[in-house]
């Protein structure tokens, strides 16, 4: 084992297809904007236009669902699946991984959900607010432009912590597939041991885990130890290793 | 970036595919754990971080090692990507992947997230082996000396032995 291609064999498209869909989103809403009348040769939006601050207010808020969310679910599912599929060597997915992605799915949809709808608020009361006070369209547009980026990056973070808890439930079903009849493998609590560790962590990190270990382990946060380890965007991560060489390397293991 | 780990050799008892998914599941921490541990390739310590990064690094509470390690994002992502098995031998492609961290600067002795996420970890992964600009490189994507004795002892655990080579 010497060297490594330079070449990824994965593509980096979880952040192409996010940067697109941005860009879409942002231009289809500055569009929507433009219909905010002003003053002639100002940028000033004009005042007591209710109506047509209203559709356009209903028209971002129809592309932050279509453009943004739908298309953001899509990606989540697209790069959680392939996560998973990277952690079993690209053999096709089991039935239990496929159901607990899918499980890991609905929660993370509804947490970019969340962020959709809270962006769609902030707009609609910022046109608003520049409807009744005659503010600056271009102001409001960046405004707009600010919040749509700001939401793609939160997606974003969801995105990768679907990617992560995808990966970690499909390394323990792999593992256990693998050494199922021929050994008995432990699952090494691996990552970061420093100040910012959440007392789980800080607990469990450099010690191994048995499967029922995993199972009965608790974050305390409400969301499945195997998956998410010691909560939300968690640094750490599960390496089987046979439960003989964790006793060779005097590796506390806990069941 | 990757690495392959090919066996090739006479018909072992357990089938070609077992032992490469288990290999498969193995090999990733090893390289996780040795990279964590501040150790390269060759199980030599990593070219030392800079004087102004270790401060910083430390300054915000976190591990002063060497391991390239902030969010772990890249150690974590670190996975076979892929298992080809075939009447002679198999292949494992070990690759970090696609994901992105949250970008963190160090600014006054606290670790911030600047809002941006950072290169996808096969890119970041790239960086750090092979060095780039004034960032030296350190070479962590293989599997080390140590790390293919300790992959040869857990499959001797699995009633395995086989011939191994990596490229």
């Amino acid at each position: 084992m010497a060297a490594a291609d330079k070449s990824g064999p994965i593509a980096d498209a979880a952040v192409a297809d996010l940067e697109s869909i941005r860009v879409q989103l942002d231009r289809e809403i500055r569009r929507a904007l433009l219909r905010l009348n002003t003053a002639p040769g100002e940028d000033t939006l004009i005042k007591a236009q209710g109506r047509v601050a209203a559709q356009v207010a209903a028209q971002i808020d129809a592309a932050m669902k279509v453009r943004g969310l739908t298309a953001i679910e899509g990606v989540l599912r697209d790069r959680a699946i392939e996560s998973a599929l990277a952690a079993l060597g690209g053999v096709d997915l089991p039935v239990s991984v496929t159901t607990e992605v899918n499980a890991i799915l609905k929660s993370q949809t509804k947490d970019i959900a969340d962020v959709f709808n809270d962006a769609s608020s902030t707009i609609r009361r910022a046109i608003a607010l520049g409807t009744t006070t005659s503010a600056s369209l271009s102001d409001l547009v960046d405004g707009v432009a600010g919040v749509i980026g700001t939401s793609v990056t939160r997606a974003q973070a969801a995105v990768d912590a679907s990617v992560m808890a995808a990966g970690r439930t499909a390394v323990i079903r792999a593992a256990t597939e693998a050494a199922d009849g021929i050994v008995n493998l432990v699952y090494l609590y691996s990552g970061p041991k420093d100040s910012r560790n959440r007392p789980f962590c800080r607990v469990h990190v450099g010690k191994a885990l048995t499967e029922s270990g995993i199972a009965q382990a608790n974050n305390g946060q409400g969301l499945p130890v195997d998956a998410f380890a010691g909560g939300y965007n968690c640094r750490h991560v599960w390496s089987p290793m046979t439960m003989a060489e964790a006793q060779r390397r005097r590796i506390e293991i806990l069941e | 970036m990757s690495i392959a780990v090919t066996r090739s050799g006479g018909p072992p008892r357990v089938p070609l595919e077992r032992i490469a998914k288990l290999m498969a599941t193995l090999a990733p921490g090893l390289i996780r754990e040795r990279t964590g541990d501040g150790l390269d390739v060759q199980d030599r310590p990593f070219v030392a971080y800079s004087r102004d990064y270790l401060l910083a690094k430390t300054s915000a509470g976190r591990n002063p090692g060497v391991n390239l390690t902030v969010t772990n994002g890249l150690l974590g992502s670190v996975a076979a990507v892929s298992v080809v098995v075939t009447e002679q031998g198999f292949t494992i492609v070990i690759a970090p992947g696609a994901g992105t961290s949250a970008a963190t600067q160090f600014v006054d002795g606290v670790a911030r997230r600047t809002g941006k996420r950072s290169p996808t970890h096969s890119v970041l992964g790239a960086i750090h082996h092979y060095g780039r600009g004034q960032m030296p490189a350190r070479p962590w994507l293989a599997l080390s000396p140590k790390d293919m004795t300790s992959l040869m002892r857990q499959l001797l655990d699995a009633g395995i032995a086989i011939p191994l080579r990596g490229r």
